[in-house]
């Protein structure tokens, strides 16, 4: 208990600072604030309320949900670098806290270079590194989610990235090298439920999985890419281009006679975006409009599925090449309100066998009310045909808070 | 022709040596009365390039590309600080990857620390709307303050390029004497108004009216950075009416109705002021930015009673 009464005596001499600077006003305040070195803490919480008619048992559960409370810790680490973390996952579900993102970006590195490190959500495409609560509308494009998995393109790697400028063109180009794709590779393991033949009950089975193993050879490792080009059309409007690309095909697994131990799912991804938006200088808080075009297209390869009883092969390996993609236009019309439309349309990347309709599409309108920077309202229809003529309806509330200096987001 | 070459040659470097001469210290400011005040002290001896337009609100400039761009080779970065560019400016900085302007490094600099700050809040909440917790931003709407920014740019780009030092020194205070010329004229000028009382649509001509002694009544906005409401305006018409306020003052960022329903509610009159360069066209620079200010005020015709 000895290290009470420091901690007390620091707790009144702390105190007895604070009241001083408020006595003495701003100069000594802005010159000895103590807490200015401290890291921009913010909090933020999204609360989403859905109803709704459709085929997907989990995308229709009515009700009111805490979906996530994210805790984002920022600050510049020295001089030369600085310092992201984000820990999300957390919702009213009893889902536990995961580290979403927590890297370090280096600033002064020679040669216009900069590079990032640690687990980061990679830059590809245009809505791969923006968090759930940061999206345009209340639920992701659907083509995000069959493509990329609903945690996205993050994994634990390094990336380097550099800007040109060829005739006055604003050219970025980054290269990210991960240790996967994410969660959007398969897990470690999973379990299965099969059929007991002595008893003809169910037993669950835990299966080692496809996931590989730490990464032993550059090529057991993702890469992941992207060029952006971005030009002013005057002063109030503006283009947007970006080419991504990922790639991650990890070797086999083979033991030493040659037998295949585990094969991994393949995966090579594109994507095309291009953003084109409109907001006048002048009075620019009252009105914009953005019109966004994401493409994705992956080529992947799925390992052989085997019998859970018997071994016996029950579906071919097999190579698919699936397209998808989102398109949506967003006005606003006053300082608070904003109104969009999105359309959506994917093709499922687990589906083998293309003469199979597996084809989704959607479209959802929406409106979003801004009260402030920190406290946001959103209301959405999302109408979905799934394969086999299939309607969905879901409609969605959101409410959307932000507590503490939450940072700019990039444009 | 063998002259005619090493003319051409003697002239190409030389001109080349005058190009270099001229503007061979890049500075970037992030608003327009910044960016002049670099002008004045830099002279020909800086390019100078601003990342927002003075009818532009400096809360809400969008990160654009185009804007990391001109930071990428510059040598000095200006900013107002106190969290007026909070939401764009560490984007920026960030993603022009360049280390000479980093928060710290020689070429960054917050013009703030050159003055003494108002308002500095004591209680930080968000429940006070979009506060600054370093104090007002809006510093150079009192023109006394221009001069000991002018001389702190100067110190600053003399300690990038020392040798030209007594130039930049010069160049201040050159800008400092007209300046004060100028501050004279405008307080007699504007002497007639002092204690007059106005509205203005946010929070950001405190130190303007600390400098002209004008009082202020309050904001069309009900807190900083909140859109306003009815029951707000209702109030402030009543206020208006009661302290005979009759003179409504406002920026080109900000939406025009409001205030001008004000006007007609209470027969005050609206005056546009230009608290940076390029808010309104005939304010190119600083001083004239200031100079329309004083001629819109004196033009509404609304000398206290």
């Amino acid at each position: 208990m000895s290290f009470v009464y420091p901690l007390l005596l620091s707790l009144c001499l702390a105190l007895a600072a604070g009241s001083a600077a408020a006595e003495s006003g701003a100069s000594w305040l802005r010159a000895a604030n103590p807490g200015a070195l401290n890291p921009k803490i913010s909090v933020i919480a999204d609360f989403v309320g859905q109803s709704g008619t459709a085929g997907d048992p989990s995308q229709t559960e009515d009700g009111f949900h805490l979906r996530e409370v994210e805790i984002g810790v920022q600050a510049d680490i020295d001089p030369y670098a600085r310092a992201d973390f984000f820990i999300g996952g957390m919702n009213d579900a009893g889902a536990p806290p995961e580290l979403e993102e927590g890297y370090f970006t280096l600033l002064s590195l020679p040669g216009g270079l900069q590079a990032r490190g640690g687990k980061f959500r990679a830059n590809f495409g245009r809505l791969n590194m923006v968090h759930p609560h940061e999206l345009p509308q209340v639920d992701s494009p659907l083509a995000l989610d069959a493509f990329l998995g609903e945690e996205r393109l993050a994994s634990t790697g390094f990336e380097l990235s550099r800007i040109f400028a060829p005739f006055d063109l604003y050219t970025e180009v980054s290269y990210a090298f991960l240790r996967d794709l994410g969660a959007g590779t398969p897990p470690t393991d999973h379990t299965i439920s099969v059929i007991d033949q002595n008893s003809g009950l169910p037993v669950e089975l835990s299966l080692a999985g496809e996931a590989p193993t730490p990464a032993k050879r550059i090529r057991n490792f993702a890469h992941v890419s992207k060029v952006r080009f971005y030009k002013d059309l005057g002063e109030t409007a503006n283009v947007d281009l970006g080419i991504s690309g990922a790639l991650y095909e990890p070797k086999d697994e083979v033991d030493g006679t040659g037998v295949v131990l585990r094969d991994f799912d393949r995966k090579r991804l594109g994507a095309v975006d291009v953003t084109f938006r409109w907001k006048p200088l002048a009075q620019g808080v009252y009105r914009s409009f953005v019109w966004r075009t994401e493409g994705l297209y992956t080529d992947q390869s799925l390992g052989n599925v085997l019998n859970p009883i018997d071994g016996s092969l029950e579906a071919p390996a097999a190579r698919v090449h699936r397209r998808g993609g989102y398109s949506y236009v967003e006005i606003q019309p006053a300082k608070r309100w904003r109104f969009g439309v999105r359309g959506d349309y994917v093709e499922d990347p687990l589906v083998r066998d293309a003469a199979i309709p597996h084809i989704t599409r959607a479209v959802a309108p929406y409106a979003t009310f801004t009260l402030t920077e920190f406290n946001r309202f959103r209301i959405q229809w999302t109408r979905k045909d799934r394969p086999g003529n299939e309607k969905e309806n879901l409609g969605y509330l959101q409410w959307t808070v932000v507590l503490g200096p939450h940072g700019a987001h990039a444009f | 022709m063998t002259k005619k070459i090493s003319l051409l040659l003697f002239s190409l470097l030389t001109g080349f040596a005058v190009a270099r001469a001229a503007g061979s210290l890049r500075v970037v400011a992030t608003t327009p009365d910044l960016a002049d005040l670099a002008r004045q002290v830099g002279g020909t001896l800086a390019t100078v390039d601003c990342l927002s337009r003075g009818f532009q609100d400096p809360h809400f400039v969008e990160a654009k590309p185009s804007l990391i761009l001109k930071l990428r080779n510059a040598d000095l970065f200006i900013q107002t600080g106190l969290e007026l560019e909070v939401g764009w400016a560490p984007l920026l900085l960030q993603g022009a990857r360049n280390p000479r302007l980093q928060p710290g490094a020689p070429g960054f600099v917050d013009a703030s620390t050159f003055v003494k700050i108002l308002e500095v809040p004591t209680n930080l909440s968000r429940a006070e709307g979009d506060v600054h917790p370093g104090g007002n931003p809006h510093y150079l709407g009192d023109p006394s303050n221009a001069a000991p920014v002018a001389r702190g740019l100067a110190a600053k780009m003399a300690a990038l390029d020392p040798s030209h030092a007594d130039v930049y020194k010069k160049n201040a205070e050159d800008f400092v004497g007209r300046l004060n010329a100028k501050i004279a004229d405008w307080d007699k000028r504007l002497a007639a108004l002092k204690g007059a009382p106005f509205v203005s649509y946010h929070r950001n001509l405190v130190y303007f009216a600390s400098h002209f002694g004008l009082v202020s009544v309050g904001e069309i906005e009900p807190k900083p950075g909140i859109p306003p409401s009815p029951s707000h305006t209702s109030e402030l018409i009543g206020l208006m009416k009661a302290q005979k306020v009759s003179l409504i003052l406002t920026m080109p960022q900000y939406e025009i109705r409001t205030a001008e329903a004000l006007a007609r509610a209470t027969g005050a009159r609206v005056v546009t002021i230009a608290l940076v360069p390029e808010a309104v066209p005939e304010a190119v620079d600083y001083l004239s930015a200031m100079e329309s200010n004083v001629r819109g005020i004196l033009a509404s015709g609304r000398t206290p009673s």
